[in-house]
């Protein structure tokens, strides 16, 4: 997993992918603390949390989907698959090295709440919700598009498919509204990635919506090596 | 080494290959034959654990593939028709990585060594920092080769390994291939024929997903045309040397071709049986000389010629 992980890593690198995948992330959260609090002069951080995730969200297509479909495309996944390597282990890898440069971009947010408590005051639980919320849901959504890339071996259809998954999780709670059964509302809610995240930047831990998030993740890398064991088959 | 047992594989509806079987002894360097979709690739990627049979079963150094799959492929090395290197690291990145990947216990500089010591083998140091986007083709398959060799595996399938590269790349390679035949059991698929029966002391010739045969080369011509063909080259006589000649025992045709003064016949007769003795009793009587009398050297591409005859008929 480490020898994968470390060549991941050297690959976002030693491409533009990395840093332009850095660039734009780190303007949009500028841009949106910019917008939601020095500008306003607030000192609610949920507010630029909540205006930044769906535009995140939309840029982590752009991290996964050359992870598998790449390696399709070049047929390097020849070489992986034949080593002594089991699927899960090149999974994970690739998995955690999309996550270690999203968590890369997010550090470097940390310093919006130094500006707000030099300017003002911050509230540390609502903070740490918000940057768990964040971290969770962006984790749950890699796996989904490192799944999406599995499927194919061209980056484009990867991409579109992480985008038409990741908007079926985020918006699946606005299909309540067309669903008279109680019960199975009362389901759709509790399984709603936007619920779950809303109640976290709310500074609300609730294990329930953080398990929701870490099943997903799982799942999906789940189906990942199921993906790649089957095109063994 | 490598037991094939009843080894099948559809691809959708269609059986790619179907009930191949044999085995692989240590040491050996065996040649895959065939035409184009004859099954060659999908065996290669079916021993090496790429994909998995439909039915049937590989057993590599005795290990089950199915049931140990790291285990089996840590005896192999598996050099595909196109070399599976990552075009943005450099030779030294890759071969580190597959060092990573074999889990060798070299770290650091110890690492650096091993990777210099493989550059070394295969003349790649002066290109060690290079990126690989950046090598020629036929360095880049030379890095692919190395990066066959980390690890020592027991086992190099290689699937068309000189396709694309020039005469002098590829007489770099089969003296490459001579070298790793000294230590490795060795399987190769090609479809320059004279680079097969240079490199390989068996041949397993595939024909529409199904093994039609097996053996050193000069038997699989006998086998797969069902006849010899012992050559004469003969001065005089007029047209009673063909007549004596296809009147010998066990000669089942005799073509001639004028060649100036003389005649060559092809005499073409059972396998496993001599004729020479009694070709020379035969000519003997008559008013001629017989100035060569030899069996005909395997030709493996009348073989192959054969086999895709065969193949385009059906």
């Amino acid at each position: 997993m480490r020898a994968v992980y470390r060549k991941e890593m050297r690959q976002y690198f030693r491409s533009p992918v990395g840093y332009v995948f850095l660039a734009i992330f780190l303007f949009i959260n500028a841009f949106y603390f910019l917008l939601q609090n020095l500008l306003v002069r607030s000192g609610d951080i949920t507010d630029y949390f909540q205006a930044v995730v769906t535009l995140e969200m939309f840029l982590i297509p752009m991290l996964t989907m050359r992870s598998f479909a790449e390696e399709r495309k070049q047929r390097t996944d020849v070489f992986l698959l034949t080593m002594p390597v089991d699927e899960r282990s090149i999974v994970l890898g690739k998995f955690l090295a999309a996550e270690s440069v999203f968590l890369i971009g997010l550090g470097a947010t940390l310093v919006f709440p130094v500006i707000l408590a030099l300017c003002g005051s911050v509230q540390p639980l609502i903070t740490l919700g918000n940057y768990l919320g964040i971290i969770l849901l962006m984790s749950a959504f890699i796996a989904v598009g490192i799944f999406a890339s599995a499927l194919s071996e061209n980056q484009i259809v990867a991409a579109v498919l992480s985008y038409v998954m990741i908007f079926l999780l985020w918006y699946s709670y606005g299909l309540g509204s067309a669903v008279q059964n109680e019960l199975l509302l009362a389901l759709l809610n509790r399984v709603s990635v936007m619920q779950t995240y809303h109640e976290l930047v709310m500074g609300i831990l609730d294990p329930a919506g953080i398990l929701l998030y870490v099943v997903i993740a799982f799942v999906f890398l789940v189906l990942t090596t199921c993906t790649i064991q089957k095109k063994r088959g | 080494m490598i037991r094939a047992t009843h080894l099948s594989k559809r691809y959708g509806g269609k059986m790619a290959l179907y009930n191949v079987n044999f085995s692989i002894g240590k040491g050996e360097v065996v040649g895959f034959l065939g035409p184009n979709g004859a099954g060659k690739s999908t065996t290669m990627n079916l021993l090496c654990g790429y994909l998995e049979p439909t039915w049937g079963k590989v057993e590599i150094a005795g290990v089950d593939m199915a049931l140990q799959p790291l285990e089996a492929r840590r005896h192999i090395g598996y050099l595909p028709e196109i070399p599976p290197l990552y075009m943005d690291m450099t030779v030294a990145e890759q071969l580190s990585f597959a060092c990573e990947l074999r889990r060798l216990p070299q770290r650091g500089g110890a690492l650096r060594d091993y990777v210099d010591s493989l550059c070394r083998r295969t003349e790649l140091l002066d290109v060690r920092d290079r990126l690989i986007r950046n090598l020629s083709k036929g360095y880049r398959q030379r890095v692919a080769v190395t990066q066959l060799l980390v690890g020592s595996p027991e086992i190099l399938i290689l699937d068309e390994p000189t396709v694309g590269l020039d005469p002098r790349q590829i007489r770099e390679f089969r003296d490459l291939l001579a070298q790793l035949a000294q230590e490795h059991t060795i399987i190769l698929s090609s479809h320059i024929l004279s680079e097969i029966r240079s490199s390989c002391s068996r041949i397993l010739v595939f024909n529409e997903g199904t093994l039609i045969a097996d053996g050193q080369p000069e038997r699989l011509q006998e086998e797969l045309s069902g006849r010899r063909v012992l050559l004469a080259e003969v001065r005089g006589g007029g047209e009673a040397v063909a007549q004596a000649l296809a009147a010998v025992s066990d000669v089942l045709s005799v073509e001639a071709e004028e060649d100036g003064e003389t005649r060559q016949f092809r005499i073409s007769h059972r396998p496993g049986t001599d004729v020479r003795g009694a070709v020379y009793e035969a000519l003997k009587p008559l008013p001629c000389t017989l100035l060569t009398l030899r069996s005909q050297e395997v030709s493996l591409e009348s073989l192959y010629l054969e086999i895709t005859r065969r193949n385009e008929e059906a």
